[in-house]
C-alpha cells in the first residue's frame, strides 16, 4: 500500500516534470511573434477590416472569408495566426498568381507527391477571390 | 544496490527518454519556433508519444529492472502514468484549439480532415477506450482475460496511429537526428511487443512443467505441485510469485499470478496454495497430474530474504494470503532458523484455516507463535476472536519489535488495518512489507 502510494507520487510528479521540461524547451526554442508587420494586419485584428481610412479590396475580404470557411488555418499561418507550420506572409513574392492557383486546386500538379489536399471542389470565384486574397501576402 | 537509489537511477533514465525527442530538437536543425504555446502543444505531443512507447516497455515484467523494486509497484507506476499521459495528449490538441478555434472542426469532422490528423484524433479516441476500460473494468464486468488482449490491442493501434500522425504531419521531425530518433523509439517499441509476445512465450515453451500433483486443503483451497521437464526450474526468494499458464499454450496470455508456497528446492519443484475464486481458480481442483503447465518467475520483493538483518518476522495473513507466508515459515524451518516469529491469521472459522496443521508442525519445529483470529469461533475455543486488533498485536509482539520486520498479506481492507496498526505501535514503515493480491 506504501509502495502503492510511492508509485502513485512517482508517476505524477514525473508527468508534472514532463510539462515543466517541455514549457521550458517553448520557452527556449520560440522566437517570439515575427508576423507583427504582416502584409493583412486585418488578419490578427479582425477589427482592423471595418477601418474607413483604409478600406479592404472586397474581392480579397471575400478571399479571407473561403481561407477561413475551408480551416486554411489548420495547416497555414498569416500574420501569426493558425499553424506556423506552413506560413503564408511573403508567399506571393515566391509565387505568381497561376502558381498560386495551381497549389489550390491541384497541388500534384506543381510539385508531384506533394502531401496537400487539392481543393477542387471549390467554384471558380472562391478559387479567385482566395488566390487574390493569397496575392496580397508581399513581405513588408 | 539500495532499491532508493536505483529508483533515482532508473527515474531519470525514464524522464530522459521521455524527453529525448523533445530536448533534441534544441540542438538538431530546426525550422522556427511557432510561437510560445505552439511549441507547447508540439512538446507535450512528442512526450505524450514517448510516454506512450515507454508503457510498453513498464508491463514488459524484465525482471533484473523490476527485481529491486517488486514488479507490483511497476504495474502501479505504468497505472498512474497512464493518467499522466493521458493529460498530456489531452492538452496537446487543447492547447491548438485554443489557440485556434478554426482547428477544433478537423478533431470534430475527423472523416473532412487530413490523414495524418484524423490518425492522431483516432490514437486520442483508443487512448480514451483503453483508459476507461482499465479503470471501470469490474464495474463494467469485463472479464480479465478478454481485457487484457483488449489492453493489448488497443495499445498497438493508438501508438500506431500517433505514429502515424507524428510522420504525417511532420512538424519539427525534419532532422535525420529527430527522425532517426524517432525510428528508434519506433522499432524498440516493436521490439519489446516482439520479445513478450512470441520471444519469451516461446522461451517458456521451451521450459516445460508438469503437474505432480493437486491435494485439497481446507476453506476451498488445493496445493498445486509442479516439476520441471528437462531442465532445471528456477532459483526464487521465498514469497516471491510466479505466472502459471496451465493446459494451455504459453502464447495464449491465459496466465495467473500465484506465490510460491513451497521452500526453494533443488528439484526446481513448485507447489502453490490456490483459492476457488473464479475461472480458472474453480477448475484446479480437476487438473490431472501429467498436465502440461508453464511457470514464468520469479517475480515480487516480498521476501523475508530481502530483509536478513531481522530479529525475527511477524506474518499477517488474512485468508489465501497465507501462501507466501507458508513458503517463508517453510524455508524458516528447512534452515533451521533460531530467532522467534510470529504469525497471525485471519479467517471466519476454525474449518476455514488452510494448512491449520502445518502450521502448527511448524511451530514445533522453529520458534514460532501461532494466533488465529477467528469471526466464529466454535463453542469450546479458548484462542483469539474477532479481527486482528492493534491491541492484540500488542498484546503478542516482544519488547524488541521495532527490530522485527513484518509482512502482510490478505484483502485490502485487512491490509490497510494491520499498516494503521502497525504504525500505531511505531513500527517503521521500511519494516512493513505488503502484498496485494490484485495488480489490475
Ligand atoms: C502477486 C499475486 C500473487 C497471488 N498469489 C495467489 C495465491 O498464492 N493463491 C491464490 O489463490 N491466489 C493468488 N493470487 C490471486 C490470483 O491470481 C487470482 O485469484 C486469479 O488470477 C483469479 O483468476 P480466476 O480466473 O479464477 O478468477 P476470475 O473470476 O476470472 O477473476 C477474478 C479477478 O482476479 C483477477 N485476475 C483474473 N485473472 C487474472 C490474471 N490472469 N492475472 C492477474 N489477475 C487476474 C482480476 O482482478 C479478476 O477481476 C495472486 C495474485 C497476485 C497478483
Amino acid at each position: 500500500m506504501n509502495r502503492e502510494t510511492a508509485a502513485a507520487v512517482t508517476a505524477l510528479n514525473s508527468g508534472l516534470l514532463i510539462f515543466l521540461a517541455v514549457v521550458l524547451f517553448a520557452l527556449v526554442n520560440h522566437p517570439g511573434p515575427t508576423a507583427t508587420a504582416a502584409a493583412a494586419p486585418w488578419v490578427a485584428e479582425p477589427a482592423l477590416l471595418d477601418d474607413p481610412d483604409d478600406p479592404v479590396d472586397p474581392q480579397v475580404e471575400r478571399g479571407w472569408g473561403v481561407y477561413q470557411a475551408e480551416r486554411c488555418s489548420a495547416c497555414h499561418s498569416v500574420a501569426g495566426q493558425g499553424s506556423p507550420r506552413y506560413p503564408l506572409d511573403g508567399v506571393a513574392d515566391r509565387l505568381s498568381a497561376q502558381e498560386l492557383r495551381l497549389w489550390v486546386v491541384d497541388p500534384q500538379e506543381i510539385r508531384p507527391g506533394v502531401r496537400k489536399r487539392p481543393y477542387d471542389h471549390l467554384s471558380e470565384e472562391e478559387v479567385e477571390a482566395l488566390v487574390a486574397f493569397l496575392e496580397i501576402l508581399v513581405e513588408p | 544496490m539500495n532499491p532508493l537509489v536505483s529508483g533515482a537511477i532508473w527515474l531519470s533514465f525514464y524522464l530522459g527518454i521521455v524527453l529525448a525527442p523533445v530536448a533534441l530538437l534544441l540542438v538538431a536543425p530546426t525550422p522556427p519556433g511557432g510561437g510560445f504555446w505552439w511549441d507547447v502543444s508540439m512538446g507535450l505531443g512528442f512526450a505524450g508519444l514517448t510516454m506512450m512507447a515507454v508503457q510498453f516497455v513498464l508491463t514488459a515484467r524484465f525482471k533484473r529492472a523490476t527485481a529491486p523494486f517488486g514488479i507490483d509497484v511497476i504495474y502501479a507506476f505504468h497505472r498512474y502514468l497512464a493518467y499522466a499521459l493521458l493529460a498530456i495528449i489531452l492538452l496537446h490538441p487543447l492547447i491548438l484549439v485554443l489557440r485556434d478555434p478554426a482547428q477544433l472542426s478537423a478533431i470534430i469532422t475527423p472523416w473532412d480532415a487530413p490523414l495524418e490528423v484524423s490518425a492522431g484524433t483516432a490514437s486520442l479516441f483508443l487512448l480514451l477506450v483503453i483508459v476507461g476500460a482499465s479503470v471501470f473494468r469490474k464495474p463494467l464486468r469485463i472479464p480479465y482475460e478478454a481485457w487484457r488482449a483488449t489492453h493489448l490491442f488497443l495499445s498497438i493501434g493508438a501508438i500506431g496511429f500517433a505514429f502515424y500522425h507524428l510522420w504525417g504531419v511532420s512538424y519539427y521531425t525534419e532532422a535525420s537526428a529527430v527522425r532517426g530518433l524517432w525510428v528508434l523509439i519506433g522499432f524498440s517499441i516493436g521490439a519489446v511487443v516482439f520479445y513478450v509476445r512470441l520471444l519469451r512465450p516461446w522461451r517458456l515453451l521451451h521450459k516445460p512443467f508438469r503437474v505432480v500433483d493437486v491435494r485439497p486443503e481446507l476453506a476451498d483451497c488445493w496445493t498445486l505441485a509442479v516439476e520441471p521437464v528437462g531442465h532445471e526450474g528456477f532459483l526464487y526468494e521465498p514469497g516471491q510469485f510466479a505466472w502459471l499458464t496451465v493446459d494451455r499454450s504459453p502464447f495464449f496470455m491465459q496466465e495467473h499470478p500465484f506465490s510460491i508456497a513451497s521452500s526453494p528446492h533443488p528439484s526446481g519443484r513448485l507447489e502453490f496454495v490456490i483459492k476457488e475464486l473464479g475461472d480458472f481458480t474453480s477448475t484446479v481442483g480437476q487438473i490431472p497430474p501429467g498436465t502440461v503447465a508453464y511457470a514464468d518467475g520469479p517475480y515480487g520483493s516480498f521476501s523475508m530474504d530481502r530483509h536478513p538483518e531481522a530479529a525475527g518476522y511477524v506474518f499477517l495473513a488474512g485468508g489465501i494470503g497465507i501462501a507466501p507466508m507458508i513458503s517463508m515459515l517453510r524455508t524458516l524451518a528447512e534452515r533451521e532458523d533460531e530467532r522467534p516469529h510470529l504469525v497471525f491469521t485471519g479467517h471466519s472459522k476454525w474449518d476455514r484455516v488452510p494448512l491449520r496443521e502445518e502450521l502448527s508442525d511448524l511451530s514445533e519445529r522453529i520458534d514460532l507463535q501461532v494466533i488465529h483470529v477467528l469471526e466464529e469461533p466454535p463453542d469450546d475455543w479458548d484462542g483469539e476472536e474477532g479481527w486482528i486488533t492493534a491491541e492484540m498485536l500488542d498484546r503478542y509482539l516482544p519488547p524488541e519489535r521495532h527490530e522485527f520486520h513484518y509482512f502482510i498479506c490478505g484483502p485490502v481492507p485487512m491490509i490497510r488495518a494491520m499498516e494503521t496498526f502497525l504504525k500505531e505501535l511505531e513500527v517503521a514503515p521500511g519494516h512493513v512489507h505488503t502484498e496485494l493480491f490484485d495488480m489490475v
